[in-house]
């Protein structure tokens, strides 16, 4: 343990040496025009065939000694990018590196992509190396081989270069490298998202069967468990169906299967292999095309072929899931320049760029990177009255001027939700490509949402909702922090720097939103096969600080503690205090950030403070709305997570720097 | 030899039936595809239909052309296990040309006989056995339909021309006649498929050939046969049968990508040796052939019918395997008592 916090702060050493040289070359060399937004200039993305050496001569960082931190937003950022395959010889490679230069253009970074001239690992593993050895602010890579690919990651990563996995990886825990998230499709919430969207389409489906070509593949059996649990919670029978790869067998395995179950009336194919021989079997009933086309049986598949986009137009699929390769490309570079410039991270593991739905209202839509875009944000607050909003519109200001859209912010002059309300439907009537707001209050807004979503308007959340499900209204997604990601991904970290017992200290017990932050706070001890428990506080700060020392005192072992804001920080310092002890002697972290708090982290008493990134949920939601309108990419989740993002000593600095602005 | 009970001229309705089950490789499997039919047609709901027959029939299409092929080859003695990788070749080159669909067909098929022919130059030159040869080829041949679709990505078409509907369509003529049936035209190119080859393995002097280097290679030599050439043609023969099911295939389904065929070799093994022919060669038929794929595709649809809570639908390909075991026990009890 105490090997890896040394490794740690070295690494952080390291990469705030970096940072700051990086910095002053970049304020050294800046033009003084501070406008984020940048000419497109396709020659941005440049590609490198292995052999050719990218020359760049790295910064020598060994003699710079604690330079003071200058962050610089705009500074010029130089992204490397490894992946297994190129779009030169790959066409599905393609789509990814359109997403990768778009993004180079729109975001004004240099991007370098690297690739093997043919399937290569052992050629792919070397060119991260060549890669690194370019110095670059961050690397974005296929982890096509964590075992192979493992010691390069390592090696950059510890040079404090930010790593982030695209198209093929499993997560940093799954693939056992500490990358920042991984970007990819979400299989599980792809069947879970697919079952669901069949039983609103239907109300009379009695039964369901996931077809699966290829049983005890893991990415296919999580598609299959995702939709039999949606229609399971929905009170609908349904199971995994064998068939195999010869397409004759498999039609006549379908067509037995519905005969000995004449309840089913929903189907998922997993891909081309599952939907051939399903249309074949619809094609050789004679009610098979008119019962899916009246909506008595209703089919979706994953994946998109010329046939499944041809039956999603003539009504004989519902849907076909795509992983949105696009996005993979796009979201590694956005998330990689937030991280260089912004010290802001990325929120999950795991991020997932699917599925993304294609249905009868977008499938065949034509990507156009040109078209203007108009967006209404309507918020319940606003920067002119409310500091927390500075940072979401400042998210909002960075994103319009990078993608040359238009956004027009519409709040009111206090906090009013009625007038809120009153200011969706003013936005509906102006007509926009998309709107973006608050859902402050789900029941009061609910007709207003959905007079936008009736005008087919798209419409997402941001900062304040529960997403679509829970809201009861249909939009697009929410943007807005994961609580128990944040307890759980907390109570890791704090049993990965040596907590064996954990207390959650809850200001608010019965707040929904706190009690998800403990649950996955206990859940991450209790899986470790360690012990955790919540500890209920008050509003008093002076009682609060008592009871915590009173629990400790009764419950010597506990050695780990989680506070769910300064309102729990505030009374945990001052039992420290009353006790002598400091950094050393208690292993803690919080959520949320507070001058207090963003102390005692660069004192090394408090390993974290969780932040739900305000910025990237105004920026987020330009982007995402934008991304939707000219590249026809869709939300892949009902919840987008824009926090947990955590402070530590390691981005501490450069987000005190930007605070106010960015954070 | 087997063949001479085939040579054999019994009389009678008594002997003919002696004949057939008694030293024919297709008694066993015969005795069990109607033991299986019957037991099914009793107990299982919605079985006896012509659904459930033409179902039947049109799954063994595809794997009972590549069987053929394979069971040629067995019984001369030898494996192939690279068919999987020239279906997707048949079915890739078939698809390239709509514009002279003939020639398509002609190309598809003379390529893959032609990547057979390989695969038996490669057997007979180096003396490696066959299951390591085409092993390798099994992944080279892969490697060449992957270059050929350019890195993995699918062909596929949505025209519908009216050959595909000659090759492997809806047998509406058919179809007519019986209520609930979906016979598509694949079955008659099957059924022509096993006439011939049964024909060339039983009736001609090439057949002899064939069941002679597969028994007793010496005393095939000795009466002088030449072992190389008839390896050679078997190759031949398995490549063109898998590349013809390639063609069957993208006519119903327009459809071919890399991984296409993938598992069909041992498909093809299985119903081989559940049709009667022996792994060790020497012994079997094209009309057992037929059989083996009939029965385990009769198989596979009376699990999936019957709806046993204890077999899951994502697991009944494994009680489809006791089945195939079983009916391979039975099929050598069969012979044993015959003998």
């Amino acid at each position: 343990m105490k090997k890896e916090k040394e490794d740690s702060m070295r690494r952080l050493h390291r990469f705030v040496v970096l940072l700051a040289v990086l910095a002053l070359v970049g304020a050294a060399c800046g033009d003084g025009d501070d406008t984020t937004t940048t000419s497109p200039a396709p020659g941005d993305t440049t590609t490198a065939a292995p052999g050719d050496t990218t020359t760049a001569a790295p910064g020598d960082t060994s003699s710079t000694v604690s330079p003071p931190i200058a962050v610089d937003p705009d500074r010029p950022v130089k992204i490397a990018a490894v992946q297994h395959a190129l779009c030169a010889w790959d066409a599905f490679w393609c789509t990814v590196e359109q997403g990768i230069s778009d993004a180079s253009a729109l975001l004004d970074v240099d991007v370098t992509v690297f690739g093997p001239d043919q399937f290569d690992l052992d050629a792919t593993a070397s060119l991260i190396d060549q890669a690194v050895a370019g110095a670059p602010d961050a690397l974005i890579l296929t982890v096509t081989d964590p075992v192979l690919f493992k010691d390069p990651i390592m090696r950059a990563i510890d040079q404090g270069i930010p790593v982030i996995a695209y198209n093929a990886g499993a997560g940093p825990a799954a693939d056992g490298i500490p990358y920042f998230t991984y970007l990819g499709q979400d299989e599980y919430a792809g069947g879970f998202l697919g079952g669901q969207r069949m039983l609103a389409t239907s109300a009379n489906i009695t039964g369901g069967v996931c077809i699966n070509h290829q049983v005890g593949s893991a990415n296919l059996d999580a598609r299959c468990q995702g939709f039999t649990d949606a229609l399971s919670a929905a009170g609908v029978s349904a199971e995994v169906l064998a068939i195999s790869d010869d397409p004759t067998a498999s039609q006549t395995t379908i067509s037995d299967y519905r005969v000995a179950n004449q309840d089913v009336n929903a189907f998922l194919t997993l891909g081309p292999n599952g939907a051939n021989p399903f249309y074949g079997w619809v094609d050789e009933l004679d009610i098979g095309r008119l019962s899916l086309q009246a909506g008595e049986w209703v089919h979706g598949t994953f994946d998109t072929s010329p046939e499944i986009n041809a039956n999603i137009e003539n009504g004989l699929t519902l849907f076909g899931i795509d992983q949105q390769p696009y996005l993979q490309g796009y979201g590694a570079v956005m998330m990689a320049t937030n991280i260089v410039r912004y010290g802001i991270t990325p929120a999950l593991p795991v991020t997932a760029t699917g599925p993304g739905f294609v249905t009868r209202d977008n499938v065949g839509a034509t990507a156009d990177s040109t078209r203007s875009v108009k967006i209404i944000a309507v918020q319940h607050a606003l920067c002119a009255w409310d500091a927390f909003w500075c940072v979401v519109e400042k998210g909002i200001e960075v994103a319009k001027g990078q993608l040359g859209v238009e956004v027009d912010v519409l709040g009111p002059d206090t906090f009013d939700l009625d007038a809120t309300a009153s200011l969706i439907d003013q936005a509906v009537t102006a007509a926009p490509d998309a709107i973006m707001l608050t859902v402050t209050d789900n029941v009061l807004f609910k007709d207003p949402i959905q007079r936008a979503i009736d005008a087919g308007i798209p419409v997402l959340a941001y900062n304040a909702g529960a997403g679509p499900d829970k809201d009861g209204i249909p939009y697009l997604t929410y943007l807005g922090q994961d609580e128990y990601a944040g307890g759980f991904q907390g109570g890791q970290r704090l049993i990965a720097v040596g907590g064996t017992t954990g207390v959650c200290i809850n200001h608010q017990v019965g707040s929904s939103n706190l009690d998800d932050r403990c649950q996955g706070f206990t859940d991450a001890f209790t899986e470790a096969g360690l012990s955790a428990e919540v500890l209920a506080i008050s509003d008093d700060p002076t009682a609060s600080q008592t009871t915590i020392g009173d629990f400790v005192t009764a419950n010597p072992d506990i050695d780990a503690f989680l506070t769910l804001g300064p309102n729990g920080a505030n009374p945990f310092y001052g039992y420290l205090d009353e006790t002598g002890m400091g950094a050393g002697d208690v292993i803690h972290g919080t959520f949320d950030l507070s001058p207090e708090i963003v102390e005692n982290i660069k004192a090394g008493v408090t390993q974290f403070g969780i932040d739900q990134q305000p910025f990237l949920q105004g920026y987020g939601g330009v982007t995402a709305l934008a991304l939707l309108v000219r590249q026809n990419i869709v939300p892949a989740l009902p919840v987008t997570p824009t926090g947990p993002g955590f402070v530590d000593a390691s981005n501490v600095a450069i987000v005190e720097a930007l605070a106010g602005q960015y954070r | 030899m087997a063949t001479e009970q085939v040579v054999a001229q019994p009389s009678g309705v008594g002997s003919m039936m002696r004949r057939l089950f008694v030293g024919s490789p297709v008694a066993g499997p015969l005795v069990g595809l109607i033991v299986v039919f019957t037991l099914f047609s009793l107990f299982v709901d919605n079985f006896l239909t012509w659904r459930t027959i033409s179902g039947i029939v049109n799954a063994s299409a595809l794997i009972g052309v590549v069987t053929v092929g394979v069971t040629i080859l067995m019984i001369g003695g030898e494996f192939d296990l690279s068919v999987g990788a020239l279906i997707a070749m048949g079915a890739y080159l078939f698809g390239q040309r709509v514009d002279n669909p003939v020639w398509a067909l002609i190309v598809a098929v003379a390529v893959t006989a032609l990547f057979g022919l390989i695969n038996g130059i490669l057997l007979v030159t180096t003396n490696i056995p066959s299951f390591i040869v085409t092993l390798g080829t099994r992944s080279i041949y892969r490697g060449v339909v992957w270059a050929f679709i350019s890195g993995g990505t699918i062909l596929e078409l949505t025209e519908d021309l009216p050959v595909y509907d000659v090759l492997n369509g809806r047998f509406d003529l058919l179809n007519d006649l019986f209520s609930g049936a979906n016979f598509r035209t694949s079955v008659i190119w099957l059924l022509l498929v096993v006439a011939i080859f049964q024909w060339l393995l039983y009736r001609t002097g090439f057949g002899n050939r064939v069941l002679a280097t597969g028994g007793d290679l010496n005393a095939a030599e000795a009466q002088g046969v030449r072992p190389k050439r008839v390896k050679l043609a078997t190759f031949t023969i398995s490549g063109g049968l898998a590349g013809f099911a390639g063609v069957l295939l993208f006519s119903q389904f327009q459809f071919a990508q890399v991984a296409t065929g993938a598992g069909f070799e041992l498909d093809a093994i299985a119903a081989a040796v559940v049709g009667g022919a022996l792994l060790t060669g020497g012994l079997g038929s094209v009309w057992g052939a037929l059989v083996g794929v009939l029965l385990i595709s009769t198989l596979r649809t009376g699990v999936v019918l019957m709806d046993l809570p204890w077999i899951p639908a994502d697991n009944f390909p494994a009680v489809v395997g006791v089945a195939i075991v079983a009916a391979v026990i039975l099929n050598h009890y069969v012979r044993e008592r015959a003998v």
